[in-house]
This record gives C-alpha cells, sequence and structure tokens, in this order.
C-alpha cells in the first residue's frame, strides 16, 4: 500500500423522479452531481482526489459510470442512458487526501441530497465503513472472466 | 499462463485501458485471458463497469491484494489457473497498491506454472506533477519496477504535462519503453494492446 492518509466514504442513492426525465437530463444531473461532490471536497480541504467515482442506472438497465479525479472538477463518463425513466438508482464511492473521514462523509451526503433533491425523491443508503484502509477487509476482491 | 500486472494511482485510467484493449488482446492472439481486478471499497464500481461492458464477473466477498494479500490473492490466483487454465492474467490491483510487493508475494505461488511476470504502469498524464508531489517516493516506486509506462490521457494533457512524465522517467535513468495513449478516446490503444502481450 502506497499510503495510509485517506478518507473513503460510499453510498447508494435512488432516486424517485418527478417527471419522466429523458437521458440528457438524466445525465446532466448526474455528472452536475459528481462536479458538485468534487468541488465541494476541494472546497473544504481534499487536496488529492483519488477518485469519485459513480455509475448511474435506469429502469430499462442502461447505465453511466463516471469519474472525478481532477481538482477542478472534471466529468470523465462513459456507457449511457438508452430511454426515459422515472426512477435513478445511484451509487458513488469518494476516496480523498485531506478531509477526515467524518467530513468526508457529511460533504458527499450534502451534495448528494442537495443535489438529486432538485430532480426527485431522494433515498439514500449507506454503504459500510470506509473511512481507512488499515482494516483491509473492508472491500472485495473480484475476478472477471472472459 | 503468463501475468501481466497492470499497475498505476488511484484514477490513472487501468480499467477503462483493460477495457479498451482486451477484445483486441483476446482477437490478436486468441488467449484465453482472465482479470483479477482489485477494487478498493465495498462497492466495486469499476467491476460493475466491467460486468456491464460484457464481461463475467465473479465476485469474492472478502479479501484485497494490498491487505490481505499473502492469503487471497495467490489463492484467487492458484483457483483461476486451475479451474480456468488462462493463457494470460491480468491482475490489476487497486490505485493504492505498491505493485513491487505484489512481485515479491509471487514468489510464494504455488498454483500451476507462471512462465512470465510482467508490469505495466499507467499513469494520468494531467495529474502527474500533483500525484508526484504528494506521494514521490511511490510514484517513482512504480515507475522503477514497470516493464512498459503507459502516459494515458494524452487527449487532456498538454505537451508540458506529457514531457514532465517524461522527463521524470529520463532522470531516474529509466530506459523503459514509455506510450503514450488515451484509453477513455481508445487513442493509440492498439500499442498498448500489444505491449501488453509483448512487453
Amino acid at each position: 500500500m502506497i499510503s495510509e492518509d485517506f478518507s473513503a466514504f460510499a453510498i447508494k442513492a435512488k432516486v424517485r423522479l418527478r417527471t419522466k426525465m429523458g437521458p440528457t437530463t438524466l445525465t446532466d444531473a448526474v455528472e452536475k452531481m459528481m462536479r458538485a461532490i468534487a468541488l465541494r471536497c476541494v472546497a473544504n480541504g481534499t487536496y488529492l482526489i483519488g477518485h469519485i467515482k459513480s455509475i448511474a442506472e435506469i429502469d430499462d438497465g442502461s447505465w453511466m459510470a463516471s469519474s472525478v479525479t481532477d481538482l477542478d472538477g472534471k466529468v470523465r463518463s462513459s456507457g449511457g442512458f438508452n430511454s426515459n425513466s422515472d426512477e435513478l438508482g445511484v451509487v458513488i464511492n469518494a476516496l480523498q487526501y485531506g478531509l477526515k473521514p467524518d467530513r468526508l462523509e457529511a460533504v458527499v451526503k450534502e451534495v448528494i441530497v442537495e443535489q438529486l433533491s432538485l430532480i426527485g425523491q431522494v433515498e439514500i443508503e449507506e454503504i459500510g465503513e470506509e473511512h481507512d484502509h488499515k482494516g483491509g477487509h473492508d472491500r472485495f476482491c473480484k475476478i472477471d472472466i472472459e | 499462463m503468463e501475468l501481466v500486472l497492470i499497475s498505476g494511482f488511484l484514477g490513472s485510467g487501468k480499467t477503462t485501458m483493460l477495457l479498451s484493449t482486451v477484445e483486441q488482446i483476446i482477437a490478436m492472439t486468441d488467449k484465453k485471458v482472465v482479470i483479477i481486478k482489485n477494487d478498493f471499497g465495498n462497492v466495486g464500481i469499476d467491476a460493475k463497469v466491467m460486468e456491464k461492458s460484457g464481461l463475467q464477473v465473479r465476485e469474492l466477498p472478502s479479501g484485497c491484494i494490498c491487505c490481505t494479500l499473502g492469503v487471497d490473492f495467490l489463492k484467487t490466483l492458484t483457483t483461476v489457473a486451475t479451474e480456468y487454465h488462462p493463457d494470460l492474467v491480468f491482475v490489476e490491483p487497486s490505485g493504492l497498491a505498491d505493485p513491487a510487493s505484489i512481485i515479491i508475494l509471487m514468489k510464494g505461488y504455488k498454483g500451476p506454472k507462471v512462465d512470465r511476470i510482467r508490469v505495466m504502469i499507467i499513469v494520468d498524464a494531467v495529474r502527474f506533477n500533483l500525484i508526484s508531489r504528494a506521494m514521490p517516493a511511490p510514484m517513482e516506486r512504480q515507475l522503477k519496477i514497470g516493464d512498459v509506462i503507459v502516459i494515458n490521457k494524452i487527449d487532456e494533457a498538454t505537451k508540458e504535462q506529457i514531457d514532465e512524465v517524461r522527463q521524470a522517467v529520463h532522470k531516474m535513468g529509466l530506459s523503459t519503453q514509455l506510450i503514450l495513449a488515451s484509453a477513455l478516446q481508445r487513442e493509440n490503444v492498439d500499442a498498448v494492446a500489444k505491449a501488453m502481450v509483448a512487453i
């Protein structure tokens, strides 16, 4: 392990959208949220982003993965939504250097609720403790087979 | 069986690079390929992306290349080698892992024979300076252990940022092959794919 002085936090959000929304609106909403998380973290003391990643999915199974690594909040996305939807599910994972665990958690939650509430009713679910790397048992290994 | 370690700091584009090249590698070599991916955190977002991109994903509920390296990784590799008989295994550790420790760990591997272990380091050209300043020693260790270094995100990096990586490699006295690429834009990924199988 190259360093231990980071904090990480993961959360799931489910949004019941106010009206059916199209792919462009949904893409904008997710990317705007990702950018806002990054910028709010930086404003609060993050000096290096390991990653802020998300995967968002709608009813038809189409998905978009987004990532922010730059301090200016630039969002890179892949995949995309294929149809209109009245529901959006997002999983977000933030790992950064500078903010202490509790502060990171508060900032991420605050931004997610703030941003996603603009488009609908938000339910959030935390996904366990991910505050540091020392515990060593709070993560998965995957085998991906082609 | 050959093993290729795809290493690099968090956010350098390791998973995107693998996703951009794996199909091409299979088509090019007709080899059976397995990827062992080590995601940080309770949420394996990268693995979900891989699954949605058409790869079969088997998830192990515990273990980490960094932290429970000795047991889980070697067991996983042995299982993969025994059950799937791959020709080529890509190992993508988390961006927090020190690749040198994985090479050392492999000395304790007792499974089916590994003919060759090679290391590809993915560097984020845009953030190289920032990351090098924040953690100079780990960055230097990573670069020094690479058999090939991919300077990624060249679609976004300035010429100066790319030169900065080149100069750092040069200053370390390394003559490692450098490949300039953009995994996201699939720019020069052919060269990366070829390097992955022929480093």
